[in-house]
């Protein structure tokens, strides 16, 4: 009996310890499999993760080649050629997940790096539906990027900046050999701000033109005869670069602030401009026969009946009303002329046309430009003078106020612009020697012109015929220096971008980069939305 | 000499038997059983290393991302630029960004394995070194092999991060960087 139970249980443990094992190690290899894949897992995620953070500064990288895209194709024939478009590249296959078709916009790789490929294009919508159109301002760029199969996206919202926030000077034209900017005897001419030159420089030596950033570009034409070392002021440095950095024309601009299209033809912008000039339509303000007082506001200034001609001339202000509080008696008898009295003109924001623009020094005449509208009422905006089409030099000898934004005293450039498209033409702002205010007193001041002054018909490389603008700053002779009594210096204060230079006497060119305007028709934006052919 | 029974002689093959099985039983569970350790062994090794390798990459993406980040800081215009080369009308500048010096060229950065930046590669800890390559294009062309950056001017920026001990690239990160303007 015994010998049987023995069996039994003997019988019921066979097998047992292979059982176990097997137990265990099915345990073991569930354990094994779990914690390999979480390994697995983790590896993957990190990687993943890793390849993410690659992307997304890739796709920074596509980003920043855009903008670079956009810079330098600024004068591009073509609305379409100024960026990337939001179409399929030839040759670009890759999908992004979850896409059924390649993806958008322009490939590129980062220099030195294998690992990935962005693609990138720029929209007028964040949709990317609608292709940037060159004009729009903000516009959209966006970049998707892939790095071992981990795609980013990065979108911007770009604001287009001004040209005239760039150089304080450029003088973007090249006439061989003969200067493009030329500092004549008696010249003291402190820049401010980045000076520049296409072509070649003539400095006589009794004189100095300094500017802490000297640029000379094109150099691979002018291997000398540009800007020295001797014309860096201190702690600064001279620049050279092969290639002309080529501007848009004037016409350009006007292309484009008219809405125009890239082909139409000169004349149909400044068609368009002069349609769109505000010259007689009331834009031009004086003040009321009834003001109580020079503070220009509704109430002090009326519309100038008619207001001024296609030429701006001394005679655009033989209707204006006499400012108050600048005659010399208040009251006079019949042999008693009123012989000093102010007469103002005050621009409110707009496009003006002219032919021409010569004003000789008149101390009864004063101009305001008054982008704060405090004359209307209207709304503040950009001045912007456009000068085209007549053959006769211009100058401007009178001195230019500018209204200031509520809180502040210094006329922001920004807000007015002056466009010279008069080729072969030269353009001077003057501040004459010997001269008096209105009421007899010798005047002392220098002349400030608080503006963008933007002047290019031939930018370097045109073949065309055409021979370039000539700007002209002359401010009195140095001789006895820029600061002595009955002298004053031409003051350029803003910048100033133009084919040929010349500068006379003492004069300063104050780089200011405007804090409030950027909406330069130039820069891919204007900050009016005109029709150019509607007329 | 004593007679065994017929029934008694059966029971002893049978357990003889059984006890044979026993061990051959025994044997390969213990085969088994060695396997599944090995295995388990060989799979927690691997583990181990994967995991050591994915804490590696990550730490030196890391380190790679914070390097274009230090240098989105300084600015595109403020970094160094280094030689520039006729033939491809480029400047490379190659170094690294060093506390005590900033950015210093023809020099590496190191970084322990949790991703702080030590001194030197003297420093206890080294685990990481750091070269930033800088390649610029449509730069202003100085005098000789010196150039200066043009608001149009492009900087590609490529950081590699490196494993010390081994020399293997662990990570490489790039972006542009752009001063931007005309």
């Amino acid at each position: 009996m015994k010998h049987f139970i023995l069996k039994a249980r003997k019988q019921r443990e066979a097998g047992a310890a292979l059982i176990t094992v097997l137990l265990v190690s099915i345990c073991t290899a569930m354990l094994l499999a779990a914690s390999l894949t979480v390994a697995l897992t983790t590896t993957k995620l990190g990687w993943k993760q890793s390849d993410s953070e690659a992307a997304m500064q890739l796709a920074d990288a596509g980003i920043n080649s855009e903008l670079q895209f956009v810079g330098l194709n600024a004068t591009a024939a073509t609305k379409t050629g100024r960026s990337s478009q939001p179409v399929v590249y030839s040759g670009v296959t890759a999908v992004r997940p979850s896409m059924t078709t390649p993806v958008l916009g322009r490939p590129g790789t980062v220099p030195g790096y294998t690992g990935g490929t962005y693609y990138v294009y720029s929209s007028n919508n964040a949709a990317g539906t609608v292709a940037w159109d060159g004009v729009q301002s903000p516009f959209y760029i966006t970049c998707s990027a892939v790095v071992s199969g981990c795609w980013q996206t990065v979108q911007i919202q770009s604001q287009s900046t001004s040209l005239f926030n760039v150089y304080g000077i450029f003088s973007g034209g090249d006439s061989g050999s003969t200067p493009t900017v030329t500092v004549n005897p008696g010249s003291t001419v402190t820049v401010t701000g980045p000076a520049g030159v296409n072509g070649t420089v003539s400095q006589d030596s009794s004189c100095t033109f300094v500017a802490p950033t000297c640029i000379n570009a094109n150099c691979g034409n002018h291997s000398s005869g540009q800007l020295k070392s001797s014309n860096c002021s201190s702690g600064g440095h001279l620049c050279q670069v092969q290639q002309p950095l080529v501007y848009p024309k004037t016409s350009d601009c006007c292309r484009n602030c008219f809405g125009c299209d890239p082909g139409d033809s000169d004349d149909t912008a400044w068609t368009a401009c002069q349609n769109h000039s505000c010259n007689a339509s009331g834009c031009i303000y004086h003040y009321s026969s009834s003001a109580s007082d020079s503070t220009i506001n509704t109430h002090n200034c009326d519309p100038l009946p008619g207001g001024c001609g296609n030429q701006l001339t001394n005679s655009c202000w033989a209707n204006a009303n006499i400012k108050p509080g600048t005659y010399t008696s208040n009251y006079w008898w019949w042999w008693q002329n009123p012989t000093v009295a102010v007469q103002t003109l005050i621009f409110e924001p707009g496009d003006y046309y002219f032919t021409s623009m010569q004003l000789a020094y008149d101390a009864s005449k004063e101009m305001v430009i008054d982008p704060c509208a405090y004359a209307s009422g209207g709304t503040p905006g950009q001045v912007r003078f456009w000068c085209h089409g007549g053959t006769t030099d211009d100058y401007v000898q009178c001195p230019i106020t500018n209204t200031c934004a509520s809180g502040t005293s210094t006329p922001d450039p920004g807000l007015f612009r002056i466009y010279y498209d008069k080729d072969n033409c030269t353009c001077t702002f003057q501040r004459p020697d010997n001269i008096t205010d209105w009421t007899g007193n010798t005047r002392n001041d220098d002349f400030n012109y608080y503006c963008g002054i933007y002047a290019c018909t031939k930018p370097c490389g045109d073949t065309s015929s055409k021979c370039g603008t000539n700007i002209g700053f002359t401010g009195t002779n140095n001789t006895n220096g820029c600061g002595s009594s009955n002298h004053g210096k031409a003051n350029l204060c803003g910048s100033m971008l133009c084919d040929h230079l010349k500068f006379q006497g003492c004069c300063n060119a104050n780089y200011t980069v405007s804090k409030t305007c950027t909406k330069d028709p130039c820069s891919g934006g204007c900050a009016v939305s005109w029709s150019c052919h509607s007329g | 000499m004593v007679a065994q029974s017929p029934g008694a002689a059966t029971v002893a093959r049978v357990e003889r038997r059984r006890r044979g099985f026993t061990l051959i039983e025994g044997i390969v569970a213990t085969f088994i059983l060695a396997v599944v350790i090995v295995a388990m062994f060989a799979s927690w090794s691997a583990c181990f290393k994967q995991s050591s390798k994915i804490t590696e990459v990550t730490e030196a993406a890391n380190i790679a991302q914070s390097e274009l980040e230090c240098a989105k800081v300084f600015g595109a215009a403020n970094l160094p630029t280094g030689t520039y080369n006729t033939t491809t009308s480029s400047g490379t500048w190659t170094g690294a960004y060093i506390p005590a010096t900033g950015w210093t060229a023809n020099s590496l950065a190191y970084y322990s394995y949790s991703g702080a930046q030590l001194a030197s590669s003297a420093s206890t800890g080294v685990y990481f070194s750091v070269s930033v390559t800088i390649t610029d294009t449509n730069v202003l062309q100085g005098t000789g092999t010196s150039y200066t950056i043009g608001n149009n001017s492009m900087r590609a920026m490529v950081a590699t991060v490196t494993n010390v001990s081994t020399g293997v690239v662990d990570f490489q990160m790039a972006t542009n960087l752009f001063p931007g303007g005309l």
